[in-house]
């Protein structure tokens, strides 16, 4: 298991805002062919596209060390589970306390059958030996599965690499 | 409206061994007890400054203290402000959503275990599926160069350095200092052509 | 030649593909794929459609993933959604911003006048895609099933574009030895895809005659229902209400165009596309799957290999080829697979000799790369007999009306194997060459006489008109 749990960015940049990860991401949670026309309950992902004037990306969970959706679940049915947090649905009350809790937004209140509600965030599709089906299929490759601990090495490496030229004699 | 700059520690290249003396002493500087021999240290050393080796040299990494710093910026929960020229990370207020980590491009800033009296703090809210069952989850939180804010005697990685390989910026000074250098410089080479 | 006056009616006044301004989120992924360049707007803003220049292709509608969630806040209820798209009520799949027009429920309605004498054509591409939108693997072949589902939502006739596409054969392979050996106007190009004749029309009018004058199957098909069919059912054919099930959203275009009305009355009443078939299907509570094998009927739907690889690229080409070359050797070609004119987008090139004639052919798939060989002729420089033209990528399996993939990955799979289910399909097939038709056959000698004769001429040629 990884020091610190992956999650899924976008680049703003280069999102346009065409909903492919949200279907995608609905597509592989749920019972569906391959076609539009095999798709029966309206689309719910766990990632959530937002558009301002100037560019688009999709919110999604950051699987937070201290995840604050965790703590205000009163019911206990968020939890930690092979570098994920999940949401336990049979436990889940609908008390919508983690909507409350998460800054992102990223956790939602999504319809589970007919008649009740249930917490729904991304969980980097577990089970999915790729990894997540959204930075699969995204047309402009916009998203990406980061491993936090790499990602700051990296910067590490670069900002050494840059070091020589802040010093002087 | 201020006119400082906020300071902040910066390694010279050409002067670094790579020891990791000054990861130590950042170490020992920021645990919650006097700590003269290694015998006494009872948690794993967690460093804020991160010493980097490539294929041509080796120095340590910190946080900038950056005027417009981005991981104060995209901090949802506003854990990090600036406080008496340096940024500072309120750990207490930190859910380890990791934005901070992405959002400094010197990745400056890490996420770590917290250990008090020699016992790693967990999450008494927060459950995890191991092998084992279900069990609480350790806390993990932003972490990183505070300039010693609360340390006695200030920066301990400067101080600590046998090469004297870390310098402590005020950057108005520095860019004075240079801008006097660059005149004399000038001033001599005239002078050879005259 | 007699001149009939033919009207231009565009798509402005009923357009066949809009865009919802609700729900486009400005991605462009359209602009990328649209073949002529119709659709217009500013990055993360939404797009209108150029219905003057748009050929109603709907590639636009197969690739746009902005669809209308259920937490968009703002927006028109669902209901209202589907009323103005001309949805069945009963249907629950997504809806994205770029659509088409909708027939479904005209169909439901014919269906249960009593009054009328229902007649349904299904194109080629549509029994290799169809099942899909039941869960099955992408590409399944299931004419069987397809005729089946046709005959259990209760039309009188389930006849078959495959047939008329053998028509089409005797008419346009005649019409093309005809053009070589008088100094007709070469080269000569196929005319069955309506998105390419509107694209000539409104680019290239003064090449309009390297169009064949062959009209398309599916018109063939429909003024055949209402004169030779009206005989052999023995209806009114005031009565016959003539539906067309097509992967091509043109074709709702094509079948309102006013000149196409040669059997006295609308040759075909509707087109609805292989999705609204499936739409239908599941209102109806059919259970396509556990559906045994159901036939055509066999005056106007019996159907060789020839008819049915109509629906890839290559495919017209390739049938009018083993029909050609008996035409003129009188000798049946060696091999009746001709892989060297099979293939994927693109511009396709081949020599074949045909007794003492080299014929030159070219096939060309995605309308974007006609333009390549109409300008080589302004040029001067098209060196060809023979030119199949397709709109869409890999021809009409990839056609704007075929079950839409959720995933952009599956896309190529899709193409792939819709293709490859088509050629197994004619491989399979008794019949291979269209004048092997015992049922074209029929159709000449009793009531058309012959190929590029007094009643084809009348009935299953046409005239083409600028839209510059």
């Amino acid at each position: 298991m990884e020091r610190l749990l992956p999650f899924v960015i976008a680049d703003s940049e280069k999102c346009t805002g065409c909903r492919v990860c949200e279907i995608a991401c609905h597509a592989y949670h749920h019972v569906v062919g391959k076609t539009i026309g095999t798709v029966i309950e309206p689309i719910v992902p766990k990632l959530y596209v937002q558009r301002n004037g100037r560019g688009a990306a999709p919110v999604q969970c950051h699987q937070c060390e201290g995840a604050p959706c965790a703590w205000a679940c009163v019911p206990q049915a968020i939890y930690f589970d092979r570098g994920r947090v999940m949401v336990d649905t049979t436990r889940c009350d609908s008390c919508r306390d983690c909507i409350e809790a998460c800054p992102f937004g990223a956790i939602q209140l999504v319809p589970d059958g007919e008649t009740s509600l249930v917490g729904n965030k991304c969980d980097l599709c577990l089970g999915r030996e790729q990894g997540p089906v959204c930075v699969a299929q995204c047309p402009s490759q916009a998203l990406r599965l980061i491993n936090p601990p790499k990602e700051k090495r990296t910067k590490n490496r670069q900002a050494a690499e840059n070091g020589k030229y802040l010093v002087r004699k | 409206m201020s006119t400082n700059l906020n300071g902040f520690i910066i390694a010279d290249p050409n002067k670094c061994i790579g020891c990791k003396v000054c990861e130590v002493a950042c170490s020992v500087a920021h645990v919650d007890k006097e700590a003269i021999t290694a015998g006494v240290i009872d948690a794993p050393l967690i460093t804020r400054l991160y010493l980097v080796k490539t294929a041509t040299l080796t120095m340590p990494i910190q946080c900038r203290h950056c005027e417009d710093a981005p991981c104060a910026q995209v901090c949802p929960v506003g854990a990090i402000t600036q406080t008496k020229g340096k940024i500072i990370i309120d750990e207490a207020g930190c859910i380890g959503c990791k934005t901070c980590l992405m959002a400094c491009p010197f990745g400056a800033i890490d996420f770590v275990p917290v250990y008090k009296n020699g016992e790693v703090v967990i999450q008494n809210g927060l459950q995890m599926e191991t092998a084992d069952g279900l069990m609480e989850k350790e806390m993990v939180v932003a972490s990183k160069c505070d300039l010693c804010v609360d340390h006695y005697g200030g920066p301990a990685c400067v101080v600590a350095c046998p090469e004297q390989a870390l310098k402590m910026i005020v950057p108005k000074l520095e860019k004075k200092k240079r801008n006097v250098d660059a005149a004399i410089s000038m001033l001599e080479s005239v002078k050879r052509f005259i | 030649m007699s001149e009939k006056i033919i009207s231009v009616i565009g798509l402005d006044a009923n357009p066949v593909i809009q865009i919802d301004q609700e729900l486009c989120t400005g991605c462009l992924r359209c602009v990328a794929v649209c073949p002529v360049d119709a659709i217009e707007g500013a990055k993360g803003q939404p797009q209108t459609i150029r219905q003057d220049l748009c050929v109603a292709c709907g590639q636009c509608v197969q690739i746009c993933s902005a669809y209308a969630s259920i937490f968009d806040e703002g927006i028109a209820p669902r209901e209202q959604k589907m009323a103005e798209r001309g949805l069945l009520s009963s249907v629950k799949e997504p809806l994205f911003a770029a659509y088409n027009s909708g027939d479904g429920l005209k169909v439901k309605a014919a269906l249960s006048d009593s009054d009328l004498f229902t007649m349904v054509q299904c194109a080629p591409a549509v029994r290799v895609a169809i099942a899909e939108e039941f869960g099955l693997p992408l590409g399944s072949l299931t004419p069987g099933k397809m005729a089946a589902a046709l005959r259990k939502l209760g039309f009188d006739r389930v006849y078959d574009t495959n047939f008329a596409a053998d028509v089409t054969i005797m008419e346009e392979g005649s019409e093309l030895i005809q053009r070589v050996t008088t100094g007709g106007t070469l080269p000569m190009f196929t005319s069955c895809c309506p998105a390419w004749v509107k694209y000539v029309e409104q680019t290239y009018p003064e090449l309009l005659a390297h169009l064949s004058s062959c009209k398309s199957p599916q018109q063939m098909a429909g003024v055949l229902f209402k004169t030779y069919g009206a005989q052999v059912d023995k209806v009114a054919p005031e009565k016959i209400f003539s539906v067309s099930v097509m992967p091509c959203t043109c074709k709702k275009f094509e079948c309102d165009r006013p000149e196409m009305n040669d059997s006295g009355y609308r040759d075909v009443d509707v087109v609805i596309t292989t999705r609204e078939l499936a739409q239908l299907i599941k209102d109806a509570g059919i259970d396509f799957l556990d559906l045994a094998e159901g036939k055509f009927d066999k005056a106007l739907g019996n159907y060789t290999g020839a008819g049915t690889i109509f629906g890839v690229t290559g495919g017209v080409m390739e049938a009018a080829l083993r029909t050609g070359y008996e035409l003129i050797t009188k000798e049946a070609i060696p091999d009746l697979n001709l892989n060297f004119v099979r293939g994927g987008e693109g511009i396709r090139k081949a020599s074949v000799k045909v007794g003492d004639l080299t014929l030159k052919v070219a096939m060309v798939s995605g309308l974007k790369n006609a333009k390549v060989i109409m300008e080589q002729i302004k040029a001067g420089t098209a060196d060809y007999h023979f030119v199949e033209v397709m709109c869409c990528p890999v021809g009409c399996v990839s056609g704007g009306g075929q079950p839409k993939v959720l995933l952009p990955s599956d896309k190529p799979t899709s193409y792939a194997n819709r293709t490859a289910s088509t050629y197994v399909h004619d491989a399979n097939l008794p019949l291979r060459k269209s004048h092997d038709n015992p049922a074209v056959q029929k159709l000449y000698k009793a009531f058309l006489g012959e190929p590029l004769g007094h009643e084809s001429h009348h009935l299953l040629h046409t005239q083409y008109v600028s839209r510059k």
